[in-house]
């Protein structure tokens, strides 16, 4: 028959089994969930800094077009000049998003939000290249750096400054439409940040069961050791 | 049993070894959940950092005539779970910043986050290396005290 000190080992190793089996199925729990937290964290920076950066956009780029290049029938003047550095950060900017959203955020070329970003890029590279008379593709080749030299150039192409800038009010109009599309992606923002915290506070309620899996695992092995021993010392000391 | 273990030397250094074995197993989960959090202050920095580049790009631009227009304070709060990153000195002067910021004073809400966010993550990794040294110490002394149990069961096992 078997003695109750036999029974009680019996009982700590099933505890065993049992403890570390539940700390394996938590484990693989403990790594889906981070694994979604992660992905969610990633959507959220991109997101975060795509909001903040379209904040400073709206008062700075996504305005009337056509007031700031009207100076341009002067293309030497210092508001010109400021006008075209402007415009070239816009368009630059406004190829960076195309990038995010494609490459971070999963959009397709075809979402109405990547199109609307590309018409305006490509409707700026129109005005450099058909009203200014020099594309930025052209300007780069041939070793010009700043829209200074830029402007000494285009002056240089047309000595009788009959620039006419007839794309200047379509360029406001896509940049408001590309600013409303922008903030389309930006809208749920509160929602995915919630879903962040919600995952990460999931995983840590995981992760302390994990530890405390793991301490009652330990204990259990210890206490058998500890038992053991004092069984084997107890007969030593008899003897 | 409790005075076999303590009064005999091989039951002290099961003792021993066992306590030695818990503070190792507890500063390995201490490490694990600090890694856990390093995560988390390593996103709030990518969000600020990122901000930082954004705002990097607009050194060129002509930003004089929307100096004091103020900007939409909810796209320069950061997330509310960045927040316990933020060292308590900063967050005054950050918080005085936020409310009605224009884009000099989001410029400095950015830097200072980015310091803060870096000052933390200095003394977090601080406290990981001397929670490192104090496990493998604890690790080793565990493993030094079985060694002379199993040289005693070896002695026991081949006569001294």
């Amino acid at each position: 028959m078997e003695s109750s000190q036999a029974r009680l080992a019996r009982k700590i190793f099933l505890s065993v089994l049992v403890a570390a089996t539940i700390f394996g199925a938590n484990t693989l729990y403990f790594t889906i969930i981070r694994n979604m937290a992660q992905a969610s964290a990633s959507q959220i920076e991109v997101k975060e800094a795509l909001a903040f950066s379209i904040e400073l956009d709206k008062h700075l780029f996504y305005k009337d077009w056509t007031v700031a290049l009207q100076e341009c029938n002067r293309v030497e003047s210092e508001k010109c000049i400021n006008a075209i550095a402007d415009l070239i950060i816009h368009r630059n900017r406004t190829e960076d998003y195309t990038a995010v959203l494609v490459n971070s955020l999963n959009y397709g070329h075809s979402d109405m939000q990547v199109n609307s970003l590309s018409r305006l890029v490509n409707l700026i590279d129109l005005v450099f290249k058909d009203d200014f008379g020099l594309s930025l593709e052209a300007a780069k080749k041939i070793g010009i750096q700043d829209p200074k030299s830029y402007a000494y150039k285009i002056q240089e192409i047309n000595p009788n400054n009959t620039i006419t800038l007839r794309r200047s009010k379509k360029i406001s109009e896509s940049s408001q439409s590309s600013f409303q599309k922008l903030t389309t992606v930006v809208k749920g923002l509160d929602t995915d940040r919630i879903q962040y915290k919600t995952l990460d506070l999931r995983s840590t309620i995981l992760y302390i069961v994990l530890v405390i899996m793991e301490l009652f695992i330990f204990f259990l092995i210890s206490s058998i050791d500890l038992w053991n021993t004092s069984v084997t010392e107890g007969r030593k000391h008899t003897k | 049993m409790m005075r076999i273990l303590l009064y005999t030397p091989r039951g002290r250094n099961v003792v021993a070894s066992i306590i030695f074995s818990s503070v190792s197993i507890v500063c390995g989960q201490i490490l694990l959940f600090q890694e856990l959090s390093n995560y988390n202050l390593s996103h709030c920095r990518k969000i600020n950092t990122q901000k930082i580049f954004f705002l990097n790009q607009l050194d060129t631009v002509e930003t004089e005539g929307i100096a004091n227009k103020k900007l939409g304070v909810s796209n320069f709060a950061m997330p509310d779970y960045c927040t316990k990153y933020i060292r308590n000195e900063d967050l005054t002067t950050i918080i005085e910043y936020a409310n009605g910021s224009n884009i000099y004073e989001a410029e400095a809400i950015v830097r200072l986050l980015g310091d803060s966010y870096s000052k933390t993550e200095a003394s977090s990794s601080i406290v990981q290396l001397r929670l490192l040294l104090i496990l493998m110490v604890s690790n080793s002394l565990s493993l030094v005290l079985l060694c002379v149990n199993l040289y005693e069961d070896n002695k026991d096992l081949h006569g001294s």
